[in-house]
């Protein structure tokens, strides 16, 4: 039962700090999982801006040398794959490719006039297709495609810190909670001991110790009080039996005790005097 | 787009380069139909100052006998230039070329490139040739073959003697011309 107490205690403390933290966790991970990506299409965003930007005049004046040049400077972000330049009607312009990728994506002849705008996280890629414009004047469309890789590890180091420190919060959990429940259950054990002992000892002066804050205060003071008037009556039960027995002890006439059984109970000097048995050879007798 | 343009686009693809031309393919469209085109995007790319053009048209003056006025007006029908009204003119006689704000001096005459010059200097007008060697006489633009492409020099001195700003982006693009002295000066 005691480890009951206990057991049920820390479970409860446990599962409450659990819960809470998985919780958390969840939703701190999914937000800022959606940040990181929000944050990589972003850049890519900006990239594919300042990349088109540089690429209007080449679209305007049907410069493919040119646009291959202006593609070419993406090699300073080593995530991104591969770019294609698509002119105002669609068709592929220029692209690119980074050293060492085997192969590049499969860009079409012709953009469809309704492809629409892109910028999605995928399995193993991020695209982004955005048009290229300048002055209020559409030149064409970009498309970027960098490797998740990247991407991944970023998530994969900060779900890994993350979980690292839930951990640690559950591990101080445990402690905090085994802590917090031998305050609370302390107390009562003690109090349990001192209940056995009197009920095994049969020793009413004995006391449970005092000072515990609130309720658990109150149950041991009261326990104490109990012991006490238990004590007291004892002690009085035992002065009015003793007086009892000197007054029939000390009386001139013979008093004989017979329970229904007509066995004797009570047998006093006087009666021991005139009967001629002892005390203690009666009691318990069949009275003949 | 025809298969033509297609089979272009994909060589394009195939190799990074190659003529691959927006809108329509190059090879489908004729030099003046792509000179045309180019004026357009020069207003596009090259910059007056606000109180130098006029408030809701901008004319475009072609001096001498030429095709490009031809599709230049087709492209003034469909389009806004500078957001004014595009205004496309024949212009012979070059007393009357201080009224445009672009004028393309079409052929290769060089008397007449150097006459329409003379009037133009120094005034925030756009000119473009196709003569060799006229902008380094003073044309702001002229226009070169180049292989199979239509390619373009361009001279920033004599732009900016006529107030006007050549974007970067389209400087990458253009042979940069000096102007040379006692050329159309």
């Amino acid at each position: 039962v005691n480890l009951s107490l206990r057991t049920r205690l820390t479970a409860s403390i446990l599962g409450i700090t659990l819960f809470c933290l998985l919780l958390g966790f969840t939703v701190i991970a999914l937000r800022q999982i959606d940040a990181i990506r929000e944050q990589r299409l972003q850049a890519m965003s900006v990239i594919a801006e300042v990349v088109g930007d540089s690429a209007t005049a080449a679209l305007a004046f049907g410069d493919a040398a040119d646009a291959t040049d202006v593609l070419s400077p993406l090699s300073e972000f080593p995530d991104i794959e591969a770019a294609a330049l698509y002119g105002e009607g669609g068709q592929l312009f220029a692209t690119y490719r980074r050293a060492g990728l085997r192969a590049a994506p499969p860009w079409p002849a012709e953009l469809p006039a309704d492809a629409p705008t892109l910028r999605e996280v995928r399995d193993t890629t991020t695209v982004v297709r955005i048009p290229v414009v300048y002055q209020g004047y559409a030149y064409g469309t970009i498309e970027l495609v960098a490797s998740n890789a990247a991407l991944a590890a970023e998530i994969r180091a900060f779900v890994l810190t993350l979980a690292a420190i839930v951990l640690a919060l559950v591990v101080l959990s445990v402690i905090a909670g085994w802590t917090l429940q031998r305050r609370i259950t302390r107390p009562i054990f003690e109090l349990a001991a001192v209940a056995g002992q009197v009920s095994s000892s049969q020793d009413a002066s004995l006391r449970a110790r005092t000072g515990y804050p609130g309720e658990l205060g109150t149950l041991a003071d009261g326990f104490n009080a109990m012991l006490g008037r238990l004590e007291a009556r004892e002690r009085e039960l035992v002065s009015s039996r003793d007086t009892l027995r000197a007054l029939i002890d000390a009386s001139p006439v013979a008093i004989i005790g017979i329970d229904g059984a007509g066995t004797v109970t009570l047998w006093n000097a006087r009666a021991a005097a005139i009967l001629g048995a002892a005390e203690g050879d009666a009691i318990g007798r069949p009275v003949d | 787009m025809g298969v033509r343009a297609a089979l272009l686009a994909l060589a394009a693809a195939g190799s990074g380069l190659g003529p691959a031309w927006p809108g329509t393919a190059h090879a489908d469209r004729t030099e003046p139909e792509i000179k045309a085109e180019f004026v357009e995007r020069f207003t596009r790319f090259i910059d007056w100052a606000e109180k130098d053009l006029p408030d809701h048209e901008l004319v475009v003056c072609v001096h001498g006998d030429s095709p490009i006025t031809r599709h230049l007006e087709r492209i003034a029908n469909r389009r806004t230039l500078r957001g004014r009204r595009a205004v496309v003119e024949a212009v012979s006689d070059p007393d009357r070329l201080v009224d445009c704000q672009v004028v393309v001096i079409a052929g290769s005459d060089r008397r007449r490139l150097r006459a329409a010059l003379a009037r133009t200097e120094g005034r925030p007008i756009l000119t473009i040739a196709e003569t060799p060697g006229a902008a380094a006489a003073g044309a702001i633009v002229n226009f070169y073959r180049d292989d199979k492409h239509v390619r373009f020099e361009i001279n920033p001195g004599a732009a900016r003697d006529s107030r006007l700003k050549v974007r970067a982006k389209l400087l990458r693009l253009a042979r940069v011309v000096r102007s040379e002295r006692g050329g159309a000066r």
